[in-house]
């Protein structure tokens, strides 16, 4: 197999990754010959889909032990396979490189042999840049499951990112995915060593990726892992991929999860991050989904009439960051403006970037309101999506 | 009349004295100094010192503009600096105007764009950031025979130097050629040097590789077509872009399907 008919391969394989953030602290390998790495991601290019090309996604291997039932490279679907040399990979890297296709590496792998055998390459490919092409840039490493205590070290040191895929948000979602896949010890022991190493290197960060709608999990189970790893594993970042059925998969015959539920797990998780919510001020449905017709925030809004409107010239950025169509930094405008000069008007809200039309409903400017109250506002028609079911019966 | 340079610093003073003296400040479009014998009643900010002209203004109106030499007043300096490099014809009045609404209002007034000049201001002022954020991405080199990476990029603003300077960072130890419609610009070990068309050497002004077949089969490689978003790829990448990248044609095949 030639260098192109590889990249196409092993690209393809590795496209279902979502990440694709090449944001990181300049700390790392300051003195190096090419490369360096930004707070602010840099996207060098962005597919039909709309999915931005940041880093170099392509896998070492695409031959893989693991049964994965979801995975496109899982072991006896029948598909071509094929396999980068480390040096040969790190030289058509430094390629996109040098011509500023790309922002940096992400690299991961299928399970080829043993996982303590494809680590050791994938630290081999990370070693050639760094030392042989004295590569600055940015690097996000695919720790594998059950990779050991010294391969993750040597992780943590070559990459400015690692991530390990949980997949599922517990051990029996888990297990209706994979069944080679052990989630006390080869996931969380894992994230485990990970958070572990990573308090040693300051720059470094780590991250995990989730399916969406392939193992009967709720955005519940999701979102209630996501926010532990946050809180317990120093997890930098939580990525949400909607299921597709790939077909020769023993999950091709089921739907796949509509995006718009991928969407509702981002907006959620950006108001642990950004908005401070807890997850118990998030609305789900009995089941534990989130409404799929509303984003999350105007969910919160309208089952709290009670909190609202809000005069925009006296509420705390808190308060401020609970009003829908205000975000993190329109806050903090309103919040710096109000203290020279008091809002007066709608317009001069809309100018510094507030989603008036969002907003208008919980707000008052100067105690005078714009919009009809809360409680007034026309309820949303309820989710039609139930979630496919493996086994024949929709939840 | 007040004249004063275009720079961020002269734009400032200009203003600062037009609140003291009433008279309309304006930029100065030759390179000309005023002299002994200019018949007009022109005064050239130049000679002017800033902590002078804060001074005044700050007695004269009783309100403080410490905030000039602050942080906040280097924000504002670095929005005109954009402002001036934004291709609109009319960048001098909507910056005189935003900088009369700091100076009343305040400086997150207009950093913010709040006001109906500031506005606008701060948005010309973002279109040139954006501009230098995406073309990081967006320019690609190809690598000419003496070693030297050359790119033809597509600029709407005057950031090429801008772009240069962070490449330089990206490839140290690389020699930088952008080549633009009636010029070149080289950048070496920080240093920027304008080259003439005509002396342009043919090594760099040729320079190709045969790259994008590779570049091309790796961006077909991730694309999901399931997952299809015409509008939010050419939300990112605007159509003005498509004709100029290798992954345009692509990207307006799948626009057509």
């Amino acid at each position: 197999m030639d260098k192109l008919e590889k990249l196409a391969l092993l690209g393809e394989s590795a496209k279902y990754d979502v990440c694709a953030s090449s944001s990181a602290t300049p700390k790392k390998f300051k003195n190096a010959d090419i490369g360096r790495t930004i707070p602010s991601g840099v996207c060098h290019s962005f597919t039909p889909d709309g999915r931005c090309v940041s880093l170099f996604k392509v896998l070492l291997s695409n031959q893989c032990e693991k049964d994965c039932l979801y995975c496109p490279n899982r072991a006896g679907r029948d598909v071509p396979r094929s396999h980068f040399a480390p040096e040969e990979l790190a030289e058509l890297f430094m390629d996109f490189y040098r011509r500023n296709y790309v922002e940096g590496l992400f690299l991961s792998s299928g399970v080829r042999h043993s996982t303590g055998r494809t680590m050791q390459e994938l630290l081999e490919t990370l070693e050639i840049l760094r030392f042989r092409y004295k590569f600055g840039g940015y690097i996000h490493l695919k720790i594998l499951p059950g990779a050991g205590e010294a391969e993750t070290e040597k992780a943590v040191e070559l990459a400015n990112r690692v991530s390990l895929n949980m997949e599922a948000p517990s051990a029996l979602h888990l297990a209706r995915l994979s069944h080679t896949k052990n989630f006390a010890t080869e996931i969380m022991g894992g994230m485990s060593r990970i958070h572990r190493h990573i308090l040693h290197q300051p720059g470094v960060s780590h991250s995990t990726q989730f399916i969406v709608g392939a193992a009967q999990e709720s955005d519940h189970d999701i979102l209630d892992s996501t926010v532990r790893l946050y809180s317990d594993y120093g997890l930098k970042r939580a990525y949400f991929s909607s299921f597709q059925p790939v077909p020769g998969t023993p999950l091709d015959g089921i739907v796949g999860a509509p995006l718009i539920r991928e969407h509702r797990l981002y907006q959620a998780d950006f108001l642990f991050r950004y908005y401070g919510f807890r997850m118990d001020e998030l609305a789900f449905d009995p089941i534990g989904n989130l409404d799929l017709t509303t984003d999350p925030k105007q969910a919160y809004a309208l089952q709290h009439p009670e909190r609202f409107p809000l005069e925009i010239n006296r509420a705390s950025i808190a308060d401020l960051l609970r009003i829908p169509g205000i975000g993190p930094r329109s806050a903090k405008k309103i919040f710096m403006l109000r203290r020279e000069c008091a809002f007066r008007s709608v317009e001069e809200l809309a100018r510094i970037g507030v989603v008036t039309k969002r907003a208008l409903p919980f707000i008052l400017v100067q105690g005078k309101k714009f919009s009809p109250p809360v409680s007034l506002l026309p309820a949303r028609a309820a989710s039609s999506y139930t979630q496919p079911s493996l086994w024949g019966t929709a939840i | 009349m007040i004249l004063c340079s275009p720079t961020p610093e002269g734009m400032l003073k200009a203003a600062l004295l037009s609140e003291l003296t009433g008279l309309l400040p304006e930029l100065r479009v030759t390179n000309e100094q005023p002299n002994l014998f200019s018949l007009s009643d022109e005064i050239d900010i130049d000679s002017y010192a800033l902590p002078q002209l804060i001074n005044d203004l700050s007695l004269k109106t009783g309100r403080d503009y410490a905030w000039i030499s602050q942080y906040r007043g280097r924000r504002l300096a670095l929005m005109i600096l954009f402002n001036l490099r934004n291709s609109s014809r009319d960048c001098a009045p909507v910056i005189f105007s935003a900088l009369a609404e700091a100076l009343q209002y305040g400086p997150s007034y207009c950093i913010c764009g709040r006001g109906r000049a500031s506005s606008i201001f701060r948005r010309r002022s973002r279109d040139v950031g954006n501009e230098i954020h995406r073309m990081m991405g967006l320019i690609r080199f190809t690598e000419s025979d003496d070693g030297a990476l050359v790119a033809r990029p597509k600029l709407f603003h005057q950031t090429a130097d801008v772009l240069l300077r962070k490449f330089q960072l990206r490839y140290p130890l690389r020699r930088l050629v952008f080549i633009l419609p009636n010029e070149a610009i080289c950048c070496e070990r920080g240093c920027l040097r304008r080259i003439e068309m005509q002396d342009l050497p043919t090594s760099l002004l040729n320079s190709t590789d045969d790259f994008a077949a590779l570049w091309e089969t790796y961006y077909r490689s991730q694309y999901i077509p399931a997952r299809k978003n015409i509008r939010l790829a050419s939300h990112f990448i605007p159509k003005k872009y498509w004709d100029w990248l290798p992954e345009g044609k692509i990207l307006e095949q799948e626009a057509k399907k």
